[in-house]
């Protein structure tokens, strides 16, 4: 078993007024290079939490983060923000794309910020293999909502990372496209041989999963 | 020469010249005009006292070689200190370069100590590699060594996985195959020691064949899956009508289902040509369509419906059986397993069915999920890209 | 109705920052709609008081009139109040000049003379006297004494031999400054005094006079056509009418004023309206889902306008107190800095200092408040128009349906790039946002543009040019003679010809002062124009050195240097037609000419027309080459020197110049320092109000960049905490945000700058034309438009810093909370 993402005794506590939320509760976390890893838990379980931290989008309280054998928390914001366009792609629920910019643009955007020049046959490759090849020059107020995350899905992977943190990307979607999303958003990680950690309500999402980890008030539970 | 050293030195370079230049522009210039002005002076003096003609002359020159004088001190002074500024930047230009290719050398070095410990089989980073990250963030070849580094563990560890696998997969065909074994053993036994009547004869020999059936299934269907797992068979995806495939799934098991007084009603708006591979499909969708015809009740009906999307194809067979247990959701696609309740209801079935059809689905480029029905039954939900 | 007052409330505390923002632009509009009447009134007030206390009260004034115009004038119905005074004499023989003038006591009230001590004189043997004119004569004396003066008494037509008379003392006059420090005096002696020496018919009154009827409202041109009128009546010329021109405009309306300031109100209406406008535009896009809703849950197109109205007027309804309030404070300061300011400069701006001390300068006026409160509020309301009538056209669905970015993004697909940079991503947000980014350029350039046109204006204005006009060179030394003194007819310029102090001799001295260039000599000949009754008017003699100049300046006719060398043939200066309107290019002019004691014809005709500065002319309208002037006499010509020095001002040169012009008593000087500081004091006050003014504007202008900036982030929090999500960096953020803020800097300044710069020449020449401000030359005002871009570029630079620092912070909120 290869590590990828090692959390240790991570903690994030929020306040809302008086009120002090335990989003992350000293977890414990390891995922699996190279496989698919959803998790599931309720509402304001801490998942989306959790992700960002992963992912170097939030600063826990306490606790570390090793990503790759790195300890990402050390890194200043510059060298982190580089860090995640190299390393880590990214996928919301929403508002993922420029809507000023159409799809090839929205797609190489990691690239362009990280000042790599485009392979444009790298690019077109996973254009077509998440079926958008045809909609490169589609402005995004012109895609439906399957296409616009599949959109999102390319762009996450164009930069080739080695981890892709996706938070829900299919929750605005319809079941079917939904099916399709996901099982375009597999074979691509799998192709490329990626790791893939996804929060996700849907059982039947989770279903395609390696491995399912739950998370309960900010804790871990692990189930395959 | 490494670029990046020369770049700034050369700037440096470059605006000294300028600069150079520019005052030597400057002082002929400023000699010129100093020259001029003395000139007209000394015309209008001498217009206003013409006797004092040589006087003034001799005044004005005076001047002016002072003022050549002063210049050329100046030039003298200026072209010193460039002389001077031109050496230290040379000497700093020299070290710059030295040490870059002290650096370059020891990043040469480091690279190949990485390649080293591959070529002797350990697949770790080495700490050289692992420091370098933090200064040297735009070093691409560095980063490339890491993955592949990652690649190669990760290979590794696929291998002693699948070593373990095939381990497993023949301990569970050995297994699987002991019991109906066993069976027939016995049955033999009894039969060829003990007189047996006609009917109680009849009785074990029917016994008999039920148990080589089974085993023919299994063996069938080890065979498949061993196949399939070796990559012995190929899927080769063509471009095909999926209504002939989903009308020949359904025509194989039909007479079972038509047994058990159960209804398979397909919904087909319009065909779809898509890219798949017709015969394995069509055992993948087999098998599920059995397996629903299996665990469902006579009197029910199974439907199987498609959707196309842009650029997917979904196929969705739903049953009104005895569905499947929330914790068993997962398993139920994992090599050899039967859920409790499946296991309670039908005695037989190896478990293999559902793994083939979601590797023979896999491979393709799709996906199988199951959805629980609140009420009775499943869905099985296929996706299938269309390319 | 309340419901719609409640949403607005809540509304305008939800958008807080953008409302902020619109609040500072309110306040500043207002601000200035309320500063610039009040100090502009309070200036004009405390001028006005000034003039009251310094100033003489007579609206005008005729004079070289005789006794007969004097008694009709006396009775005229127009006239409501009237004084005389008569020059009687001068004082013999002293260095100084010593007047005997007699004044009646209306003109002495008009004149507002007071005495120091004592009374008027009244028997003719009495006198009132200053200690300084006591002083001069070398006499003592108090209230009482007799004192000896011998008098040169004004008869036929000039200073008549000198008499010795005894006078006794009956009064003392103020002693004034300016008396002592030129030397010049005045005597006042008594009625009786003046009717005994001069004859009747011998004469000649200066009548000082008030219009009748004049209540405060009237308009100061109605009461210079009256005096006009009567003057036509009695056959009285032009040059002899004055007209108190300060006093007038001190106490009645000027018109001219009026559309002026009326002029500067409405241009702050459409600085504030265009800002306000622009500030509510941006930031419409992202309003329409929310005005979507709620038309969606029922409410009409009237209540949604009565909604975005309803907040404007809550911001404004904060801002305006607040305004008032800080302006009533402000408006004291301000008005005494600008004082201060120039305090040291001038005398008058300490006088109204002085008075505004002693209360007698208003500066609060209750109209000012309402004019202010009132014209901000229509403000608001003609800004807010156009987005209430689009906020209620909206309909339901498109407003729900509406998605982040411009109009729904009509574009089907574009070509787009293959490398995306951060550049690139800055330059594609700008076009997809074109018509905002274009409204804002356009707005803030309106501000630009008009800064720059007065900036140039204000530039143009040189005190320096102004100087250079009124001086040829740095100093200027001419004779000081004198026409028709009896007493001293070596004064008259026919004699001082003869011994001419400026010699060649005392050209070289000068020369030879260390710090002096050149010295030229211009000569001057006093001649008679036949035809116009004799009136004396001079002839310039241009020496070679000024030949370009001469040449340059001719704007109709020809002719060449040389024929101005013959004698026979002038230029006339164009302000000569200004007297003469008879005149013609091309006439000829009788001349008589005086010669030492012979005088004879000679005829000139006038070949050319030019346009020539004061300091060129010296009032002289009639301009010849030196060799030219020169045909005429003999002697020795030369009556100005204009000395060329290499310093504007040096004290040295200065007192070395003036010790050898003391050498001789027909010799005065005039400096060209001297000159410059009454003109940079005229336009110290001007540009300082100005700048002022322009400043505001300018910040005005800056919250509009401010508030497009901001809203184009805040539109965006979402995007660019996405494009943090996948790896933007702070920096590249920040890159991002100044090209952005780049680009409507550049924008504008090409507009405004460019724009203005152009539109800056043809209101130069309006101005040159009006003689707005002395303005001869096109200068461009490069300092301003340093200074402003200087100042855009920073403005720039640091909101992208500060933007950028707050979006960091909340984009990482942001995302969390929207996913969670």
């Amino acid at each position: 078993m290869h590590k990828i993402v090692e959390i240790k005794d991570l903690v994030k506590y929020y306040q809302t007024g008086e009120n002090v939320v335990k989003a992350v509760d000293h977890t414990n976390l390891v995922i699996e290079r190279g496989k698919f890893t959803a998790i599931v838990g309720r509402s304001g379980s801490g998942k989306s939490t959790l992700l960002h931290i992963m992912g170097g989008l939030d600063r826990p309280d306490s606790g570390e983060v090793w990503i790759n054998g790195k300890n990402i928390l050390e890194l200043k914001d510059n060298a982190l923000a580089k860090f995640r366009r190299r390393k880590i792609g990214f996928v919301f629920q929403d508002f993922n794309l420029i809507p000023s910019l159409n799809v090839w643009e929205n797609v190489v955007l990691p690239l362009g910020l990280d000042g790599r020049k485009v392979n444009e046959q790298e690019i077109m490759q996973i254009l077509e293999k998440i079926g958008l090849a045809d909609k490169r020059d589609a402005m995004p107020s012109t895609l439906s909502g399957g296409q616009k995350q599949r959109t999102a899905i390319a762009r996450a992977l164009a930069g080739a990372p080695s981890i892709i943190l996706a938070d829900e990307p299919t929750g605005n979607l319809d079941s079917q496209t939904e099916l399709e999303v996901m099982n375009f958003f597999k074979r691509c990680v799998s192709d490329m041989g990626q790791t893939l950690v996804m929060i996700t309500h849907d059982e039947t999402i989770a279903q395609m999963a390696d491995e399912v980890i739950l998370i309960e008030d900010g804790k871990v539970e692990v189930r395959s | 020469m490494d670029w990046k050293s020369g770049k700034k030195i050369r700037k440096f370079g470059l605006i000294g010249i300028v600069f150079v230049l520019l005052l030597g522009c400057g002082m002929y210039g400023f000699v010129n005009i100093e020259t001029a002005n003395r000139n007209t002076h000394l015309e209008e003096m001498v217009k206003i006292y013409p006797e004092m003609e040589w006087v003034l002359t001799e005044t004005f020159d005076y001047y002016h070689a002072q003022m050549l004088k002063e210049v050329g001190v100046f030039g003298l002074f200026v072209a010193g200190l460039a002389g001077i500024l031109l050496c230290v930047l040379y000497f700093i230009w020299k070290n710059e370069w030295k040490r870059e290719q002290a650096d370059v050398k020891e990043e040469l070095a480091g690279i190949c100590e990485q390649l080293e410990w591959f070529r002797k089989g350990n697949y770790e980073i080495t700490p050289y590699m692992l420091r370098a990250d933090e200064k040297d963030e735009e070093n691409r070849i560095k980063d490339i060594l890491k993955d592949l580094g990652d690649y190669f563990s990760a290979l590794k560890e696929q291998m002693a996985v699948e070593e373990n696998n095939t381990k497993a997969l023949i301990t569970d065909i050995s297994h699987q195959l002991k019991t109906p074994l066993a069976s027939l053993r016995v049955s033999y036994e009894l039969t060829k020691t003990k007189n047996l009547t006609d009917v109680e004869r009849e009785e074990f020999l029917e016994k008999e064949e039920q148990e080589i059936y089974k085993l023919e299934i299994l063996l069938e269907e080890l065979v498949k899956m061993s196949r399939l797992e070796h990559h012995m068979i190929q899927i080769k995806p063509k471009a095909a009508s999926i209504k002939k495939t989903i009308t020949e799934a359904v025509s194989q098991v039909f007479m079972k289902a038509y047994d058990k007084n159960i209804e398979i009603s397909v919904e087909m708006e319009e065909d779809v040509v898509l890219a798949h591979d017709s015969k394995w499909t069509v055992e993948a969708l087999a098998n599920m369509i059995d397996n629903a015809v299996k665990y469902s009740e006579p009197q029910t009906a199974i439907e199987i419906r498609m959707h196309q999307l842009p650029n997917s194809l979904i196929i969705e067979i739903e049953d009104e059986g005895q569905g499947i247990a929330e914790e068993e959701v997962h398993k139920i696609f994992q090599r050899f397993y039967r859920g409790k309740e499946a296991r309670r209801t039908v005695k037989e079935g190896a478990g293999v069915g559902l793994y083939l059809a979601r590797r023979i689905i896999e491979q393709q480029g799709g996906s199988i999920v199951v959805k629980r029905k609140l009420g009775q039954g499943s869905i099985f939900k296929i996706v299938m890209p269309i390319k | 109705m309340k419901m719609v007052r409640k949403i607005a409330f809540a509304n305008m505390k939800y958008h807080k920052s953008k409302n902020i923002l619109t609040g500072i632009a309110i306040f500043l509009t207002t601000l200035l709609l309320y500063m610039v009447p009040t100090v502009g009134m309070a200036l004009i007030n405390g001028q006005f008081a000034m003039i009251n206390e310094l100033y003489p009260m007579w609206h005008g004034r005729y004079r070289e009139l005789d006794s007969q115009i004097v008694e009709k004038l006396e009775v005229h119905h127009d006239i409501a109040r009237y004084g005389l005074r008569s020059d009687v004499g001068k004082i013999k023989d002293t260095k100084a000049e010593v007047m005997l003038f007699y004044m009646d006591k209306e003109c002495m009230d008009l004149c507002k003379i007071h005495l120091a001590e004592g009374r008027f004189p009244e028997k003719s043997e009495e006198i009132v006297v200053t200690k300084g004119i006591l002083k001069e004569i070398g006499q003592q004396g108090n209230i009482g004494d007799t004192i000896r003066i011998p008098c040169q008494i004004y008869r036929n037509g000039g200073l008549d031999f000198a008499e010795e008379k005894q006078f006794v003392i009956s009064g003392f006059l103020e002693d004034a400054e300016m008396e002592d420090e030129n030397r010049t005096y005045s005597a006042l002696v008594s009625k009786a005094f003046f009717e005994n020496e001069i004859p009747k018919e011998q004469r000649v009154y200066r009548f000082f006079f008030q219009v009748k009827g004049t209540e405060k409202n009237i308009l100061t041109d109605e009461i210079e056509e009256r005096i006009e009128n009567i003057a036509l009546q009695f056959g009285i010329e032009e040059k002899q009418i004055k007209i108190n021109n300060e006093y007038l405009a001190a106490n009645y309306i000027d018109a001219a004023f009026v559309s002026i300031i009326t002029g500067i109100m409405l241009i702050i209406v459409f600085a504030g309206i265009i800002t306000i406008y622009s500030i509510y535009y941006v930031s419409m896009g992202e309003r329409i889902q929310e005005f979507g809703k709620i038309k969606a849950i029922g409410a009409t197109k009237q209540q949604i306008r009565q909604i975005v109205l309803w907040e404007g007027l809550a911001v404004a309804m904060i801002a305006v107190p607040i305004t008032i309030i800080v302006g009533t404070v402000l408006a004291k300061s301000v008005f005494l800095g600008i004082l201060k300011l120039y305090n040291d400069e001038s005398f008058m701006v300490s006088t109204i200092d002085v008075l505004f001390e002693k209360n007698q300068v208003q500066i609060y006026y209750w109209w000012i408040y309402l004019l202010a409160i009132v014209v901000t509020f229509i403000t608001v309301y003609i800004s807010l128009h156009k987005p209430m009538r689009i906020m209620a056209k909206v309909s339901e669905m498109e407003a729900i349906r509406y998605q982040m970015g411009e109009s729904g993004g009509r574009k089907k697909s574009k070509k787009g790039y293959r490398d995306i940079t951060v550049g690139r991503l800055a330059k594609i947000y700008l076009s997809g946002n074109k018509k905002k980014s274009f409204m804002t350029i356009t707005s803030m350039s309106a501000t630009g543009i008009f800064l720059m046109v007065v900036a140039t204006v204000l530039a143009c204005a040189t005190p320096e040019e102004s100087a250079n006009a009124s001086l040829v060179g740095q100093y200027e030394i001419s004779i000081a003679d004198e026409t028709g003194n009896k007493e001293h007819p070596e004064r008259e310029w026919s004699n001082i010809q003869q011994y001419n102090p400026l010699t060649k001799e005392l050209e070289d001295r000068i020369e030879q002062i260390n710090g002096i260039k050149t010295v030229s000599a211009f000569s001057e000949m006093y001649v008679s124009l036949v035809d116009y009754e004799n009136i004396r008017e001079g002839i310039l003699g241009i020496p070679e050195e000024y030949k370009d100049t001469l040449m340059d300046g001719i704007i109709e006719g020809e002719v060449t240097y040389e024929e101005l060398c013959r004698g026979d043939k002038v230029i006339a200066d164009q302000n000569l037609f200004r007297w003469y309107p008879d005149i013609a290019l091309g006439d000829k002019l009788k001349l008589i000419v005086q010669d030492d004691d012979t005088s004879y014809e000679k005829t000139v005709e006038i070949a050319a027309i030019g346009d020539y500065p004061i300091g060129f002319t010296n009032f002289s309208f009639l301009l010849m080459a030196k060799d030219g002037v020169e045909t005429f006499s003999e002697h020795n010509l030369h009556f100005y020197y204009h000395v060329l020095a290499e310093e504007n001002y040096n004290e040295k040169v200065k007192m070395q110049l003036e010790e050898i012009i003391a050498e001789t008593e027909f010799l005065q000087m005039r400096t060209w320092q001297q000159s410059y500081e009454e003109h940079k004091a005229a336009l110290a006050l001007t540009c300082g109000a100005c700048y002022a003014f322009l400043g505001i504007l300018g910040v005005i202008c800056i919250m509009n960049m401010m508030n497009t900036m901001i809203h184009n982030v805040h539109v965006r929090k979402k995007e660019i905490g996405m494009l943090q999500a996948i790896g933007m960096s702070d920096t590249q953020l920040l890159y991002m945000l100044q090209i952005e803020g780049v680009f409507y800097t550049v924008g504008t300044l090409i507009l405004s700058v460019g724009g203005g710069s152009i539109l800056g020449h043809p209101v130069y020449q309006w101005a040159k034309q009006n003689g707005i401000l002395n303005i001869r030359n096109y200068h461009y005002p490069v300092n301003a438009a340093i200074i402003v871009s200087v100042i855009l570029f920073l403005v720039q630079i640091v909101l992208a810093v500060v933007i950028a620092k707050s979006v960091k912070k909340e984009s990482l909120i942001d995302r969390v909370r929207f996913s969670e």
